[in-house]
């Protein structure tokens, strides 16, 4: 048995010292720590000084599962507190998120006279837009209840606010000008080079989040390098094709709005696949496939 | 040895208050001639414009890390300038109103005391003149610099409607609309928000300067001591 000692990150006080043993996991000494502060163990981060950072004030998280000894850590050692507020479940998230775009997006074609004080009738576009919009978000539902399996429980509250008001406020912003009377079609051969490249993308995002529910077995969060189909040519193809579908829903909308969401989030899923590709490089070094791309096929 | 980097932003800041010391000179005597706001933007307007969108540059220095100010911040700050300039060179009615004048008199004496307090502080001159003005003129001219830009902006609100200037109607093959009028109308309660917000952090940054300054020569007799 050791006794570990407990500090804040941010103000050094001391927590408390908690006697343990060290083939203890992280997440067993996090409950100790939770029934001393009162806060639940999903808020709690611990950490140790990082040893690769050369950043003065950098730390390293321990993961819930870790053992103590594994992470160097010794009887005379110190972790590092701090409170992560108020967390809220990835899939609630998750479903707020996309829920409101499915309520949002067919206010502005249904209640046409509310908003813009006519009507007019709706044109083919407009119609296949309107199901390409609503399918996307409830096949992302049902994945995100029946396909994703998530590592991390919980992220903070506020993410709650930040992503809700980005996809309802997007959706808005796309929808107001799709389904405007003043809606100009566009060539119907464009509406259907959209509609096919938006049914291609959304089917590859499908198999690959299945390729990557596979790849993880249940309960387990073991890291494997995944493989097969699009994934043999870039780290992240779910982004790829992803954002292949909305150009093809822009396309098909002809919709300037719809073209700056796809930029943003095309920039977003830019910076999550640098991420996770540099993961995947240092995580498996060698054993990683070299020509393997971030994003875009033989180029990127 | 002064950097590269440091000449550069020592050039920038004196740069700019030449400038802005010119526009403050041509303006004040334009104001003590005629008694009059009318012609103001005729006499300085070229030159506001010339120093106003050389600022963009900062949200740059901000971006690549020449300076440590966030670019956020200070692409909000160079934005309403930038924006309110534009007015005042497309909208007529704008230019020989008095808010323009309070506007742009407001400006040029915050800018002449800005950009050469950076200039002295970037070469590790303390002077405590400037910092003090830096950090005290604001009360009056925060209040009445945002009066002119808020003024100036409303002055032009009959003009775009009328004109539709900017403004973008539906139907268009990019389906989209922008309504400038609208837009103008938003912008007015942006400053309603900003104006306590950015007040106040001045207010903070003020306390900070004095505190310091104290500080500095409590030390400094203690040396001699």
């Amino acid at each position: 048995m050791v006794d570990i000692k407990v500090v804040s990150q941010r103000s050094k006080k001391e927590i408390g010292s908690f006697s343990t043993s060290l083939s203890t996991t992280v997440g067993e000494l996090k409950k100790q720590i939770s029934s001393k502060t009162k806060l639940g163990t999903e808020r709690i981060r611990l950490a140790v000084p990082s040893k690769t950072s050369k950043l003065p004030n950098a730390f390293e998280a321990l993961g819930k599962d870790s053992d103590l000894v594994s992470k160097h850590v010794g009887s005379d050692s110190t972790l590092y507190f701090k409170d992560l507020g108020p967390q809220i479940s990835w899939s609630l998230v998750f479903i707020c998120e996309y829920a409101g775009p499915l309520f949002v997006y067919p206010i502005f074609y249904f209640l046409s006279n509310l908003i813009y004080g006519t009507e007019s009738p709706k044109s083919f576009a407009q119609k296949v837009a309107l199901v390409c919009y609503s399918l996307h978000y409830i096949k992302r539902i049902y994945e995100t209840i029946f396909v994703h399996r998530f590592s991390h429980g919980t992220m903070p509250i506020f993410n709650l606010f930040k992503n809700c008001s980005y996809y309802w406020g997007c959706t808005a912003m796309v929808s107001y000008f799709v389904n405007h009377p003043l809606y100009t079609e566009a060539p119907i051969e464009r509406v259907y080079l959209g509609l096919g490249l938006w049914i291609i993308g959304e089917v590859f995002n499908y198999i690959c989040h299945v390729q990557l529910r596979n790849l993880r077995p249940e309960g387990s969060t073991e890291r494997k390098i995944p493989r097969g189909l699009l994934f043999e040519f870039v780290s992240c193809p779910n982004y790829t094709v992803e954002i292949l579908s909305w150009i093809g829903f822009s396309i098909l909308t002809q919709t300037l709005t719809s073209w700056i969401f796809t930029l943003m989030g095309a920039a977003q899923m830019w910076v999550w696949a640098v991420g996770k590709h540099k993961r995947y490089r240092r995580e498996f070094a060698d054993k990683y496939p070299k020509s393997r791309k971030i994003l875009i096929p033989f180029l990127l | 040895m002064v950097s590269i980097k440091n000449l550069y932003l020592v050039l920038y800041n004196v740069v700019q208050t030449i400038g802005w010391s010119f526009i403050l000179f041509k303006l004040s005597t334009h104001l003590i001639e005629y008694q009059s706001p009318v012609g103001v933007w005729e006499k300085v307007g070229t030159l506001v414009s010339i120093f106003q969108y050389a600022a963009v540059l900062e949200i740059i220095h901000s971006m690549v890390g020449l300076v440590k100010t966030s670019a956020a911040t200070t692409f909000i700050q160079v934005f309403s300038r930038v924006a309110c300039v534009f007015l005042a060179e497309n909208v007529p009615t704008t230019q020989n109103h008095f808010f323009l004048s309070l506007m742009l008199m407001s400006w040029s004496i915050t800018e002449v005391i800005r950009y050469s307090f950076y200039a002295l502080s970037i070469l590790k001159i303390d002077s405590y003149i400037l910092g003090w003005l830096r950090y005290t003129t604001f009360i009056i001219l925060y209040p009445t610099g945002v009066t002119g830009e808020t003024g100036t902006i409303w002055t032009s609100l009959q003009f775009v409607k009328q004109t539709k200037f900017m403004t973008l109607a539906m139907p268009n093959s990019f389906n989209f609309a922008f309504d400038f009028h609208n837009v103008l109308i938003c912008s007015l309660g942006f400053y309603v928000v900003g104006l306590p917000y950015l007040y106040t952090y001045m207010l903070g940054q003020r306390k900070k300067f004095i505190a310091s300054h104290k500080k500095g020569s409590t030390t400094n007799v203690k040396k001699t001591n």
